[in-house]
């Protein structure tokens, strides 16, 4: 087993939470973001679909949903930047007694609305939402959404049936969204006792030509916001690059001079709401970067152009795959940008993406990357 | 007697005990499950999913019989058997 390293971590301070398929890694740097400290591998051997960073109420808590192909799933938190973790007797997120599902796996970890300082939500597989309002203590099923009458029909995608996002509005308490493949976007307006779906305009490229723009059943790869424009969204879909600006109720194709518009990552730039960041793929049979080319797609106009970003990224036989959850950006500025691959290459940018570094070039698979900046 | 035996992970779970003598006379598997999780509380989650299933990567012998083979956790149990819990060869990915 290799050593574990341990980083200390410290007010001002960029935290990068890279979870593998064997194991999370925590990085840490000042805020020139040029040289990075790494600690892990935790959990070795377990793969890490979700990791998150609760500063709120005086914590700073990372989380890890840790995924055992042996012992299951669940959720840990450590209050010292990876040094120790939790290790429940039980397991927190479990689906209850009078449903008929079981938990294969927990794909994402989502802070509550600004006020409701204790709230995190968990997105997981099979496709649920899990609600806890004890920072984590305890867990409980949303059973407005479980109860929805189109789940029974929601189809797995490749990576399974999975909740695999969650996006709150910060200007209105009740609404909340979530993205689950394959079953496509829902909104609720009122906390999370009913909900709708929102696709309209999205296509379903897997379905016959004159079913390709249903009510739901999209697969929906990846959803982004920004807190000052919650009304508009992004969508990197199974085929399909689209904004709304109404909040889901319909959607716009904003492919706008992309070499392919599958992908998986997409992020939004958290200084300026009109910058967006995407990963192509160069198709749902061949999810690798097209031409063999390392490159991100920037927009700065909402969708209306995007340009390539291949500085410092390798543009010769990079045939890498990034997936849904393996793009995040700091806050810092100059924003911060960081990817990781299925070959375990972590890049990062710390001037917006206009110029690339490696970070990590020999990690396990990478299939999840969250920032934080320490307070 | 019914001993019940796990290794390697499962053991923080036991207090480092590898050997657990039930303090029951079980009918099945699954009883005998239920009774080890009265000791063993840690042990209930990793081993089955909250319907109480086995787990697909793990497995579960009575002596030298999986019982996978059998009637899983339905499976009769003698008046005395070594219960063994493993990873199967399967997980691990």
């Amino acid at each position: 087993m290799p050593e574990t390293k341990h980083v200390d971590a410290a007010s001002g301070d960029v935290l990068l939470l890279v979870g593998t398929m064997k194991g999370a890694f925590i990085l840490r740097s000042d805020n020139a973001r040029e040289t990075w400290d790494v600690g892990g591998p935790y959990f070795p051997g377990r793969a890490i679909y979700a990791m998150a960073y609760d500063d709120r109420n005086g914590r700073k808590r990372l989380w890890a949903a840790v995924n055992s192909s042996f012992w299951g799933s669940y959720l840990s938190s450590s209050d010292d930047y990876g040094k120790t973790w939790t290790e429940p007797e039980t397991y927190g997120v479990k689906f209850p007694e009078d449903t008929d599902s079981s938990l294969k796996q927990i794909w994402q970890i989502a802070k509550g609305h600004p006020g409701e300082d204790d709230t995190l939500y968990c997105g997981v597989e099979p496709a649920a939402l899990f609600k806890s309002t004890d920072a984590g203590a305890s867990w409980a099923l949303v059973k407005g959404l479980y109860d929805h009458p189109h789940r029974p029909q929601w189809m797995p995608g490749g990576g399974g049936l999975c909740l695999h996002t969650i996006l709150l509005d910060p200007s209105d308490p009740k609404r909340l969204f979530i993205a689950i493949s394959t079953a496509g976007v829902y909104r609720t307006d009122d906390g999370g006792e009913s909900w709708q779906p929102r696709n309209k305009g999205v296509r379903a490229q897997f379905l016959p030509p004159d079913q390709r723009f249903p009510e739901w059943g999209q697969c929906v790869h990846k959803i982004v916001s920004h807190p000052s424009s919650p009304d508009r969204l992004f969508l990197q879909n199974h085929w399909g690059l689209y904004r709304s600006d109404d909040a889901g109720d319909s959607w716009n194709d904003v492919a706008n001079g992309v070499p392919s518009d599958f992908g998986f990552a997409m992020e939004i730039d958290p200084n300026d709401a009109n910058n967006v960041f995407i990963i192509p793929m160069e198709s749902d049979e061949f999810r690798c970067t097209p031409e063999g080319k390392m490159r991100v797609y920037r927009t700065r106009n909402d969708g209306q152009s995007w340009e390539a970003l291949t500085k410092g990224l390798p543009q010769e036989n990079a045939l890498e795959t990034v997936l849904r959850d393996g793009m995040s950006a700091d806050t810092l500025k100059p924003t911060g940008i960081y990817f990781g691959t299925r070959n375990g290459k972590l890049f990062g940018s710390s001037d917006g993406g206009d110029s690339w570094g490696a970070i990590q070039e020999s990690l396990p698979p990478i299939v999840c990357v969250k920032t934080a900046v320490v307070q | 007697m019914i001993t019940v035996n796990v290794a390697g992970f499962l053991t923080d779970f036991t207090k480092g005990q590898n050997r657990i003598v039930l303090d029951s006379t079980p009918a099945t598997v699954g009883d005998a499950l239920n009774s080890l999780w009265q000791q063993h509380v840690g042990l209930r989650d990793r081993v089955v999913n909250e319907r109480g299933q086995l787990r697909p990567h793990v497995n579960i012998f009575i002596n030298d019989e999986n019982v996978r083979h059998k009637q899983m956790l339905d499976t009769q149990l003698p008046d005395t058997c070594e219960i063994t819990i493993l990873p199967a060869v399967s997980g691990g990915l």
